[in-house]
């Protein structure tokens, strides 16, 4: 599979529970939690590179998640790193690597935008 | 103890008209007490109980991002919590499982905020922000009683 390069200027996209639990807070602002790793590796967090994306098949229920887009330019202006990291399943899979403290997981959380999909 | 059903009660006193606007007065105060805001918010911590216990449920990858299952003690510890907030009057403003299989919850006064996460290894740690920056983190000890981070939180 080709490896692309992500530009600044790309978007990721990051799906979001919203059906219990939701990462939505009560004012609409998106938790911290959103943005952080699991336990399997803490340091990367799954993407999907928005141009070789689909929604459809990004938010994969729209009934239980939202889709949740950033620039690349945010995590690499926190010293974080983004690549091209593609699945078997997932062509469009991408990676946010680095150091995630709670603060990372805040700013990255505030400048993520909710995506209306339609479906 | 007051009766929320003055007509119905037996050993009411008729004659006693001061008692009978006393009464009316008090159920009024009393029912205005649980419709307030405050109280609104203070039983919804039942809800954010309820809400764990059903976190406490959900299976490995329920974020499908391989989230892990929430721990029994991060549940124990966060409900036990929730409960003495309540206790002391304050209202929880979020709760969630982290990816890691602990709870977090977040109590908010404006523009202070205090996050307090339970671990699966039985460590409890808040973080407080003020303007969303970092105002002060540590381990929170669950059996101390003078939660002195409320006053702050309150101030």
């Amino acid at each position: 599979m080709d490896i692309l390069i992500i530009e600044n200027s790309d978007f990721l996209l990051r799906r979001v529970p919203i059906d219990k639990p939701s990462y939505f807070k009560q004012d609409g602002t998106l938790s911290s939690l959103a943005f952080r790793p699991s336990s399997k590796n803490r340091s990367e967090l799954s993407v999907d590179l928005e141009k070789l994306a689909t929604y459809e098949k990004s938010i994969l229920d729209p009934k239980r998640f939202a889709l949740c887009k950033i620039q690349a330019s945010k995590p690499r202006n926190l010293s974080l790193d983004c690549i091209h990291a593609p699945i078997e399943s997932n062509y469009a899979h991408s990676l946010i690597k680095g150091k995630f403290t709670d603060s990372i997981c805040r700013i990255l959380s505030s400048s993520a935008k909710k995506i209306d999909v339609q479906i | 103890m007051i009766s929320l059903f003055p007509s119905t009660e037996v050993n009411y006193n008729i004659d006693s008209t001061n008692s009978i606007s006393e009464y009316y007065h008090s159920f009024e105060e009393l029912s205005s007490y649980f419709n307030s805001t405050y109280m609104q918010e203070l039983l919804k911590n039942n809800l954010h109980i309820n809400d764990i216990l059903y976190y406490s449920e959900l299976p490995k990858n329920w974020d499908s991002y391989d989230a892990d299952k929430v721990s029994l003690l991060s549940f124990n510890n966060s409900v036990k919590y929730i409960r003495k907030l309540t206790s002391l009057g304050i209202p929880v403003y979020f709760s969630a499982p982290t990816p890691e299989g602990n709870i977090l919850i977040e109590l908010r006064n404006k523009h202070k905020s205090i996050e307090i996460e339970f671990f699966s290894n039985g460590k409890t740690i808040y973080s407080a922000y003020e303007n969303d920056y970092l105002f002060e983190s540590n381990i929170l000890n669950l059996e101390d009683e003078n939660f002195i981070l409320t006053s702050w939180l309150n101030n």
